[in-house]
């Protein structure tokens, strides 16, 4: 009798260069038969002549085995092209793109060795050959390397210690010319103020002091109308002159007020007594000089701007990020420094008022007041406005307590009804600012250094040598990458074609269907990552503020769990539905299904993502327990992405448990290791790579996801290249699986990463186009308080409503 | 009375678009259908629809689903959009056709 199977066989023979295809048309065709010859069964035929008859109704063999090839032969020839443009560019693209990424590193490898010998190539096509626009970008770091004189010196000048800094600065302020001089010589005065100042603890050499007043007084004469340098140097002489004695509770100056929301309070006053007569009278003469200027101008920002503007426009948020930094590392050790001056004063307000000379004293007091709104109308930070504030209030609250001293209980009682008009701050500019700030400290952006005068050196240097060297890590780790993927689907095609060549069966490779695969990739790629979009857009859920992706271990802890997610859910489908295809075309596959317990870790994982994103957000450890977030987010991500990384490998046999485990070592501890390397490095610190900003632990993060998607790869090699039979319908779901979980490698390591990327793209645009990251925060502080700061300038500077001295 | 295997062979396409027309069918059933419903009077040659169904499906007039059904894997073929216009097509085509052959047959006209 013919068996069926023979008879398909026969009819599809013309097929056979299409595998899968034939299987399906065999498939449809023995069920015809099968239920052909139960028919005939039924109609009182015996088995033998039931299948018989059931052959024979299909017609003449040659004829139908004919027709069958001509009903196919398009579609045979459509799906060989298709299979041959999307092999074909997937694996050129792949190609171009490791050359591509490659080349960039050699370049910018070329470039950063040549700089380090002490040449400069003059164009980066030199080093580069051509690959247009790469070559373009290079060029322009390879002008920034060859950067000529001033712009260089600008550069430079922010780094080192707070001595070399000065030495900088003294140089480029008597080299510089034009609009620059004011600038710089500012700078130099700064610089040299930050130098006293960080002796502020020893007693300064008087020397010293001298040296740094010389200095005031030489760029006070390039810009006679600034009030800074005065200011600066009232300041110091006033507190090298006097002593600190601090305020008692009882017995001391003082009067009673209505504070803050109108809570009682009492205003104390520290003491500061006169130890040296004639610097003390100095510094009077300073501060009178100081408020006969027509402005207060550090040009603190301005230097910084103009170091900015040498390096050109910004193209990435890590510029970007770089610019913010030098912004918020701008030293403004004035800050501190002004405060002495106002306290200095006091001494000699209330000796005056005690000696009932009301007027004089109210002299000096306009003088501060002067000062102070001269001071809030340029602040440009809003610290520096605070501060102004701050040395505004104090010198009212001299003044009603020079009125009390000298017996005007009306002038005294007005004054005091000034001071509690002034702390009428509204409550929400108030709230608005902290959370301001705290989004700033939690953003890691900053450390928590921005409002102190002791900055230390820029945490990003954005000098050439620098940027070049984070982009050749970049580069590098980029381009070793995409090698990885190169080499995989090279073993991929390689396989097959070696199997072809030794004559054994190529493999079949299924095509799940477009709808089917649609869904999968609608399902398992599309959705997650969409969920993730809109959490990154909600930042006050995710804690992302303004996009910025700037707190790695926060952020790893999302991309391993992304990745993962994506990984399982391409496994998950795509196996159902690569099962459901087997089925349709008569090979049944099992699958590799997973256990329970491999559900239950998942789940117990998600919930600790879970709550380690809640605890991260509300902050429970605190802002110094940054290093328990750190660790823990580094271990739970390693972990994560172990359990992800397990989806790809072999699910096991479905003999037991107990074999499953036996399976987990080979690759749990390469990743384990992994893990720990990351963490140690993270440890460590390795102070630079700049993509997420905050500069210090990405690159061990990228370190950390290479390795252990390198261990997914190689997982994924073995997999493949076992125990293979090719023709047994397990070898099947094997093959057309690899391309599925191959992707899903490079999904794992990209597509947390993806959107967040976006949104950050978006975000440089948007700062950009409103002239910096910190500008648009420094604005929305400043706008916020500006009915107080135009009241306070209108008091003070242009004398409108001025009392004081009256 | 047997038709001619020509006439029976330029039926097929039209005939497996009425049928489904009407529900979706599998390759085998349909074959019934068209026995039971002439009569046996058009009687196919089974291996010839299978052609004609993939080529169809490759044609975008007919889609093809796998459906489990006790056990058995069968591949059931539905009628698409592009497929009615084609029998509406195909029809009026026949009605034209037959209707001159017809008037030629009977001697009418002239």
């Amino acid at each position: 009798m013919k068996s069926f199977d023979e008879v398909v066989e026969r009819l599809t023979e013309r097929l056979k260069v299409d595998p899968e295809l034939r299987a399906e048309v065999k498939n449809e065709l023995r069920g015809h038969l099968e239920e052909s010859a139960r028919e005939f069964v039924k109609a009182g035929r015996n088995e033998e002549e039931a299948q018989s008859e059931a052959v024979r109704a299909l017609g003449e063999e040659k004829e139908v085995a004919a027709g069958l090839w001509e009903g196919n032969k398009r579609r045979v020839s459509n799906r060989r092209v298709a299979r041959w443009v999307v092999g074909g560019s997937l694996v050129s693209a792949a190609g171009v793109g490791t050359v591509a990424i490659a080349w960039g590193a050699v370049i910018s490898l070329s470039l950063l060795l040549a700089m380090l010998a002490g040449s400069q190539p003059t164009t980066a096509g030199e080093v580069a050959g051509t690959l247009a626009q790469r070559v373009a970008r290079y060029a322009s770091m390879g002008r920034e390397a060859s950067m000529s004189g001033l712009d260089r010196q600008l550069f430079e000048a922010g780094n080192g210690t707070a001595e070399e800094r000065l030495e900088k600065a003294r140089k480029l302020a008597e080299e510089a010319t034009g609009e620059d001089q004011a600038i710089f010589w500012a700078n130099y005065a700064t610089q040299a103020l930050a130098v006293v100042d960080a002796l502020d603890d020893q007693p300064a050499g008087r020397e010293r002091l001298e040296g740094v007043i010389a200095i005031m007084e030489k760029a006070r004469q390039i810009e006679p109308a600034n009030a800074y340098y005065a200011m600066v140097e009232a300041s110091l002489l006033m507190k090298a002159s006097t002593k600190y004695v601090e305020a008692t509770e009882e017995g001391g100056p003082g009067f009673d007020y209505r504070g803050f929301r109108g809570k009682p309070d009492r205003w104390f006053f520290d003491r500061y007594d006169v130890v040296d007569a004639a610097m003390y009278e100095r510094g009077i003469a300073k501060l009178r000089l100081a408020a006969q200027g027509t402005y207060l101008q550090s040009h603190a920002y301005d230097f910084t701007h103009r170091r900015l503007k040498a390096l050109g426009m910004a193209t990435s948020l890590a510029d970007e990020v770089i610019g913010a930094q030098e912004e918020w590392g701008t030293a403004m050790p004035y800050l501190n420094v002004f405060r002495n001056a106002i306290n200095g004063t006091q001494t000699r307000v209330f000796e005056l008022a005690a000696a009932h000379r009301v007027a004089d004293a109210m002299g000096l007091i306009k003088d501060e007041c002067r000062v102070s709104g001269m001071m809030a109308a340029s602040a440009k930070p809003l610290v520096e406005f605070l501060v102004a504030r701050g040395m505004y209030l104090t010198a009212l609250g001299q003044e009603a307590e020079a009125y009390q001293v000298a017996g005007d209980a009306v002038q005294f009682k007005r004054s005091v009804a000034d001071i509690e008009g002034a702390f009428e701050m509204p409550v929400k500019t108030a709230g608005e600012w902290r959370r301001v700030s705290q989004l700033y400290l939690e953003s890691g952006l900053i450390e928590g250094r921005n409002y102190q005068h002791d900055v230390d050196p820029p945490m990003a240097d954005p000098t050439p040598e620098r940027r070049a060297e984070y982009a050749v890590a970049d580069q590098m780790a980029s381009a070793i990458w995409a090698g990885v993927m190169m080499l995989a689907a090279a073993r991929l095609v390689g396989w097959a074609i070696w199997q072809r060549v030794r004559g054994k069966v190529w493999p079949m490779l299924m095509f799940i269907g477009w709808g089917r695969l649609a869904w999968v990739l609608l399902m398992a790629v599309v959705v997650p990552v969409g969920v993730y979009v809109v959490y990154i857009a909600a930042w006050p859920v995710s804690g992302r503020w303004m996009g910025m992706g700037n707190e790695p271990e926060h952020l790893i802890v999302e991309y391993a769990s992304v990745g993962c997610v994506i990984v399982m859910l391409l496994r998950i489908l795509g196996e159902r539905a690569l099962m459901q295809r087997g089925r349709e075309i008569g090979h049944p596959w099992q699958g590799m299904r997973a256990g329970r317990g491999r559900y239950v870790l998942g789940v117990l994982l998600a919930l600790m993502v879970v709550s380690y994103l809640i605890a991260w957000h509300m902050d429970f450890v605190g802002y110094y327990g940054w290093i328990w977030k750190q660790q823990f987010g580094y271990l739970l991500a390693t972990v994560v992405l172990a359990y992800g990384v397990s989806w790809l490998g072999s699910m096991g046999s479905s003999k037991g448990a107990g074999e499953k485990l036996a399976q987990l070592p080979s690759w749990l501890g390469p990743v384990v290791v992994a893990g720990m390397l990351g963490f140690v490095i993270s440890i460590l610190d390795g102070d630079h790579s700049y993509r997420a900003g905050r500069l210090m632990t990405s690159a061990a993060s990228e370190i950390c996801l290479a390795i252990v998607g390198l261990i997914g790869v190689v997982v994924l090699f073995k997999w493949l290249t076992g125990r293979h039979e090719p023709t047994t319908s397990d070898s099947i779901g094997r093959w057309s699986l690899a391309p599925v979980l191959l992707g899903g490698v490079v999904v794992l390591m990209l597509a947390g990463g993806m959107p967040a990327r976006l949104v950050e793209k978006r975000e440089v645009r948007r700062i950009a186009a409103n002239g910096g990251l910190l500008r648009i925060d420094r604005e929305v502080e400043l706008s916020s308080w500006k009915g107080i700061r135009d009241r306070m300038v209108a008091e003070t500077v242009d004398g409108v409503a001025i009392r004081k001295g009256v | 009375m047997d038709f001619s295997q020509d006439l029976v062979k330029g039926s097929v396409v039209p005939v497996v678009l009425a049928l489904l027309r009407e529900r979706r069918m599998y390759g085998y059933e349909m074959v019934k259908q068209v026995n039971a419903r002439t009569g046996g009077k058009l009687e196919w040659k089974e291996g010839t629809l299978y052609p004609t169904l993939h080529r169809l499906e490759g044609d975008g007039l007919i889609k093809a689903e796998w459906e489990e059904e006790a056990g058995r894997m069968r591949k059931y073929y539905g009628i698409t959009g592009k497929g009615r216009r084609e029998l509406e097509r195909r029809a009026e085509e026949w009605k034209a056709f037959s209707s001159a052959v017809n008037v030629l047959l009977e001697g009418g006209a002239q």
